[in-house]
């Protein structure tokens, strides 16, 4: 027993008040033979019943069984049979012994709390465990459904990438000969229109196939190559796109341009054509009488397109959907894929500018695009005006199972000054030239059979040194590569850009 | 604005997923979505209608495949889709309910059990008359040498020359390579790639010598699948290999190695490459190696047409039969032989004076009789002479025993009361009857005697006293007159007494004797008279010599023996007309008063 | 029997396509489990050299491997022509291919050797570049072959005909 403190006599007087009020002790005092010989305190409050003959002590007896009388025992919350609990303590006297009952009842009540606080915090923690892995799971599923769509992403791309390559090549063929046609000109007024309705077609496929091209390599973001652009041709050669389109019509069709800045524009030429074309084929379309109009400014460091139309206009609830792609607009006319809006303005995204549309449905529709200039990067050199020089005495073989291409491709290289042979596979490829090596091999990849790039290896692994251009539909990096690890010198893709072809041959025709 | 396609909503996951993108691409990717595969999101909900429905009937299944399968019938498409499932159904059966399976077929095990032994053993009977057939053969007594040498019973040896074998292909490979070099095949079966099969079988003799023959140099000698088989005899510079069906001789094996060798002759200097194009050799292997040459030269009728006459059967009946005959012979004799014992034992229980305690009888050898036998008793020679025992020995042990049986009794009686001749004795029941006539001296000894014979026991005299001795005295004597002419001594010449001449002289004597006896009886006076007689060759006066010879030698032995004439000499007589060589004594009565 | 018979053991790495490669260009008697089985496949053809003559080749396709172990060194025995298969789009294919050469060489220092690179039609992925091949060609007759398309592989077994008759 440690020391008591010394307390003055109103703290203990309130000690005692406090404690019996808290408590509500009874006292029973015994001889000791269990005989009872006094009751102090409230004996009902413990639902013991100190007259009854044994009923309320025999319980306390029951407690106390075994232990030794003559020693002090304490007991904490008993449980009594008037369900009431208390501690009991055991003081041992000279002569008996007394029983101290004390109120235990809040205490028990607040030990109940504690432990329902408990279970209730157990319970919580299960809970929370619980609906930790219901949201893992729920994450892995996403996961799972990411990955589905990105899928499904990716396939759509090459899907797209490969209904566009399925264009090109025919395309290919088309503006070729259109461009022999030109040059060879055509003899009479109606050779010419026939010209026009090709090429105004022609130009339509590409562009569509370009369009859905553009969409699938969308994401990948591709890169933007800055040009200094030649606002007037670029309008001439819309103008020379669109007119005739207008005119079937029985459109009035105007271009306007509008160069301020001295500054060259510096833009990426090809998806600034996109635009144009995109709105004004749009335009053509949904004009059924009046006027188009197109016009280009470059002023104040940006470079304006404004394209108007007396057409059928957007209504308002449409204008926020009509960008959103694959989208016919519930109108008429469900001409197109739907997708040249979307394109305009992820173009227009890309190269950072801003786009507005007013329409009035049934009066008309115009579309402004501010852009800002590119950085100048180092631009790749077009070989645009590059003057046709002939090549002397070089013979070239072209291999290609398609005979459209392959005319194509000689005449175009009869023009530039080759002699040309034709073989139409792989093996009659390599035996023409191991028979009679050509200066120039000009072996397009996707053929029946053995692919030009394995006849390609095949003739380096048989020591053939001469030349070789290698002619492909597929316009990846990985497709270059893997041909010009094969054997090949130069890389071309479908559909040709005449231009590059030829700086391309005549490069091969260098003598080595 | 709508959407061509379907208007689904974006689910919660999606807007989720799409929640991670910029807000204008998730449109995109929804509207693609939607497009792309609004087709397929429909078709997948269409199947998983399909699905729960057909989860539905699956759950109805086992009510509706009993009657499926009933409307099915007998169709065979049904027995044959179940054929797979039931035989593995039955498998896992055996192995995990096999108490089950053993109980059910239990019933039908049996039967089948019984009948396939018996088609075993109809086929067993079949070999086995073949090779009872064959071992009266000079073929069948090589098999025997050939069992004895190779320490395996004959009978599997015949089972295994008979049965049935038959070449198919024949392949002469080289041994490096594995190309072949000949090939030859039994002319009803199909072309195969013998390059192919020859290369592979080169390669797999290779692959098994190498992996388990430890690479020294042992190779691949036979293979054999279910009834097909593969001999490859090794050669060092080719190999043969022969494809057969079913059990070919071990004499084959050895006639294969004798052709290879024998390839390995002709080959010579010959390089391997160059065999194939050599036409000599081609058609020499071509002889050599077809099939059905090395099935006939194996040393075998072709398995195939032996198997198909049916053997035949009279060896075994005539073994049989004569093994049964055998049988019944010595069964039969047997049988005899215990008829005949049966019939002595009874015949000796039956014999009065003998108790038969015991017959001890090896058949046709020997017999042994024990009993007891009183002496009184008849003889058992008799009976064990008509036993009929052949050669059998006879013994009879007899310990010696009175018996009560009547006969015997009768007997001894009529020794021990040495009855007259007026006397007829007679035993029933151990009561001894006594009837005629006898002389009172007789009868009173009779009378005295005659209880004290064993096995008397009461004794009935009805014998009266001789009333006349004199008469019958006479009577007797008469009778004695009469009898001694008969007995006649028989002399071989002259006086030379012949065989048999001593007991007759004997009887004469008693006779005379017992005539003097009587003669005092008989009132009556005797005269002996001996007579003698020849027969009739020669002179009178010869014969009378000789008569008077032998009265005299008879007249003389009779005195010499004490017999004398009563007080006189016995005269001599003759008897010329008694054809004999004999004497005899004549007796003459006178009677007296 | 008129056509000459020669024993030809196809040689090289796991997963060459020398089955493959094979497979059209012979009479198929055998399943291909014998190749994983017994280690070696054997069929046959006949054909006719370029220049005319009959001739019949008997083709162990032996296993991929990557060196020659007992096994394989027997079933070399008495084979009068080698083809070397390796796959263009590993490069190292080749080079066990050259090592299985070596090792071969000391058991048959007489066969007739040719080397087919498959794998043609995957020209695109190919590791191995013409001028190594190039090279290669100055000791060996080289062929690219694809089973695919069957290119090259009629080619390989005309020249090995051609070398093996007289």
């Amino acid at each position: 027993m440690n020391a008591e403190p010394m307390l003055p006599q109103t703290v203990e007087m309130y000690l005692r008040a406090y404690f019996f009020e808290r408590t509500r002790p009874l006292l029973l005092s015994f001889g000791p033979d269990w005989t009872l010989r006094d009751v102090q305190g409230d004996a009902s409050l413990f639902g013991i019943d100190v007259d009854a003959p044994d009923g309320g002590l025999s319980e306390l007896k029951d407690l106390f069984l075994g232990v030794p009388v003559d020693g002090d025992h304490d007991l904490s919350f008993v449980e009594l049979s008037g369900g009431r609990s208390a501690h009991i303590h055991l003081v041992a006297d000279t002569d008996g012994f007394h029983l101290l009952l004390l109120d235990a009842e809040d205490a028990r009540g607040r030990q109940r709390t504690q432990q329902q606080l408990g279970n209730e915090a157990v319970l919580a923690g299960h809970e929370k465990s619980k609906a930790i892995s219901r949201l893992r799971e729920i994450r892995s599923e996403l996961e799972r459904q990411r990955a589905t769509l990105e899928e499904a992403n990716a396939l759509k791309n090459a899907l797209i990438a490969t209904l566009s390559h399925e264009f090109r090549t025919p395309l290919t063929s088309i503006f070729g000969y259109l461009h022999l046609l030109d040059r060879r000109g055509g003899d009479g007024a109606h050779a010419v229109q026939a010209l026009n309705a090709i090429r105004r077609n022609a130009t339509y496929l590409f562009t569509l196939a370009e369009n859905l091209l553009e969409y699938g390599r969308g994401e990948s973001g591709a890169l933007l190559c800055a040009v200094a652009i030649d606002l007037r041709a670029l309008a001439h050669d819309i103008e020379e796109m669109i007119r005739p389109l207008a005119e079937d019509k029985g459109l009035q069709f105007s271009v306007s341009v509008d160069v301020v800045d001295a500054a060259p524009a510096l833009f990426d030429e090809v998806r600034v054509r996109q635009i144009a074309i995109n709105l004004l084929s749009n335009a053509v379309r949904y004009t059924a009488r009046g006027e188009i109009g197109a016009m280009l400014a470059w002023q104040g460091g940006r470079l304006r397109i404004e394209i108007r139309d007396t057409g059928i206009g957007i209504s308002p609830e449409f204008q926020a959907s009509v960008f959103k792609p694959f989208n016919r607009g519930g109108q008429s006319g469900s001409k197109g894929a739907g997708l040249g809006l979307s394109i305009v303005r992820r173009l227009i995204e890309q190269m950072h500018g801003t786009m507005t549309l007013e329409s009035q449905p049934g009066s008309g529709t115009r579309f402004v695009i501010d852009l800002p200039p590119l950085e100048p990067v180092a631009a790749v050199a077009d070989s645009r005006g590059g003057a046709a020089l002939w090549v002397h005495d070089r013979d070239v073989l072209v291999v290609d199972d398609d005979p459209d291409i392959a005319q194509l491709l000689e005449a175009l290289l009869l023009d530039l000054g080759f002699r040309v042979r034709i073989a139409a596979d792989a093996a009659g490829a390599i035996a023409e030239a191991r028979r009679l090596p050509p200066d120039v091999l000009l072996i397009d990849v996707e053929m029946p059979g053995l692919s030009g790039n394995a006849a390609v290896y095949q003739l380096r692994s048989q020591g053939y040194q001469g030349r070789i251009v290698t002619l492909s539909a597929t316009s990846t990096a990985e497709a270059r590569e893997a041909s010009l690890r094969a054997g090949a010198d130069h890389y071309l893709t479908k559909p040709l850009n005449v231009e590059q072809f030829v700086s391309v041959m005549q490069r091969a025709a260098q003598p080595q | 604005m709508t959407t061509s396609g379907n208007g689904a909503d974006a689910n919660a996951a999606d807007a989720a997923a799409d929640a991670a993108l910029p807000p204008p691409e998730q449109h995109e990717f929804d509207r693609l979505r939607n497009l792309l595969f609004g087709d397929e999101l429909r078709a997948a909900e269409a199947a998983r209608a399909r699905l729960t429905e057909i989860e539905r009937q699956q759950r109805a299944l086992p009510d509706r495949l009993p009657h499926a399968l009933e409307a099915a019938g007998a169709a065979p498409r049904v027995a044959h889709a179940l054929a797979g499932p039931v035989a593995h159904a039955l498998g896992a059966a055996v192995r995990e309910n096999r108490q089950v399976v053993v109980d059910t077929l239990f019933p039908v095990i049996g039967p089948l059990i019984r009948k396939s032994i018996a088609e075993a053993l109809r086929n067993l009977v079949a070999d086995l008359n073949g090779a009872i057939e064959s071992s009266f053969t000079l073929r069948g007594l090589k098999w025997r040498l050939e069992a004895w040498r190779g320490g395996v019973p004959y009978a599997q040896v015949v089972l295994k020359h008979r049965l049935a074998y038959r070449i198919d292909h024949v392949f002469l490979i080289a041994r490096d390579s594995g190309l072949v070099l000949r090939h030859e095949s039994a002319p009803d079966l199909p072309a195969l790639d013998a390059d192919a099969i020859a290369g592979m079988l080169t390669a797999i003799g290779d692959f098994v010598g190498d992996s388990v023959g430890q690479g020294g140099g042992s190779a691949l000698d036979s293979a054999q699948v279910g009834e097909y088989l593969v001999w490859v005899v090794q050669g060092p510079r080719a190999n043969l290999a022969c494809f057969m069906r079913g059990v070919p001789p071990g004499g084959l094996r050895s006639l294969l190695e004798q052709r290879l060798e024998e390839i390995h002759a002709q080959l010579g200097d010959l390089r391997l490459e160059q065999a194939p194009n050599d036409a000599a050799l081609a058609t020499a292997w071509h002889e050599t190696l077809q099939p059905m040459a090395l099935v006939r030269a194996a040393g075998i009728d072709d398995g195939v047409a032996a198997a198909q006459r049916p053997p035949s059967r009279w060896p075994l009946l005539l073994l049989l039969l004569l093994a049964l005959a055998g049988l019944v012979a010595f069964f039969a004799q047997r049988e005899r032989w215990d008829d005949r014992i049966d019939a002595l034992r009874a015949r000796l229980q039956a014999q009065p004076g003998f108790v038969l305690t015991g017959l001890d009888a090896e058949p046709w050898r020997k017999v042994t009789v024990r009993g007891l036998l009183d002496p009184d008793a008849d003889s058992l020679h008799g009976i064990l002479e008509r036993a009929e025992l052949g050669d059998a020995k006879v013994d009879v042990v007899g310990t010696g025993y009175l018996s009560t049986d009547d006969a015997v009794v009768a007997r001894r009686a009529r020794r021990l009361l040495a009855l007259p001749a007026g006397v007829d004795s007679s035993v029933h029941d151990g009561v001894l009857e006594l009837k005629g006539k006898a002389p009172d001296a007789w009868i009173a000894l009779a009378r005295e005697r005659a209880g004290w014979v064993a096995g008397v026991r009461r004794v009935e005299m009805a014998v009266l006293p001789d009333a006349d001795p004199v008469a019958t005295a006479q009577a007797e004597l008469a009778t004695l007159a009469h009898r001694l002419p008969t007995l006649q001594v028989p002399f071989a010449n002259d006086a030379l007494l012949a065989a048999g001449g001593g007991s007759v002289v004997d009887d004469i004597v008693d006779a005379a004797k017992r005539a003097q006896a009587l003669a005092a009886a008989a009132h009556a006076r005797i005269a002996f008279t001996s007579v003698g007689s020849n027969d009739e060759v020669g002179t009178d006066e010869a014969n009378q010599r000789v008569r008077a010879m032998r009265a005299r030698w008879l007249a003389d032995t009779l005195a010499a023996r004490g017999l004398d004439g009563g007080g006189q000499p016995i005269a001599l007589g003759e008897d010329a007309a008694n054809n004999r060589r004999a004497a005899y004594l004549r007796l003459d009565i006178e009677a007296a008063k | 029997m008129s056509a000459p018979a020669f024993k030809v053991c196809m040689l090289g790495d796991f997963g060459v396509g020398k089955t493959s490669l094979v497979a059209r260009f012979v009479r198929s008697t055998f399943a291909p489990k014998y190749l994983t089985t017994v280690g070696v496949k054997v069929d046959s053809k006949e054909m006719l050299s370029p220049q005319g003559a009959p001739i019949k080749f008997v083709v162990w396709d032996i296993a991929g491997r990557s060196a020659l172990d007992a096994l394989g060194a027997n079933y070399l025995r008495g084979a009068s022509a080698l083809l070397l298969v390796a796959d263009g789009t590993r490069e190292h294919s080749l080079s066990v291919a050259l090592n299985l050469l070596m090792q071969s060489r000391t058991a048959l220092p007489d066969a007739v050797v040719a080397l087919a690179v498959n794998k043609l039609d995957l020209v695109e992925r190919w590791e191995v570049a013409p001028t190594t091949l190039a090279e290669i060609r100055r000791s060996l007759p080289v062929f690219e072959t694809s089973a695919l398309s069957g290119d090259g592989v009629e080619a390989a077994f005309a020249e090995l005909a051609t070398r093996l008759l007289p």
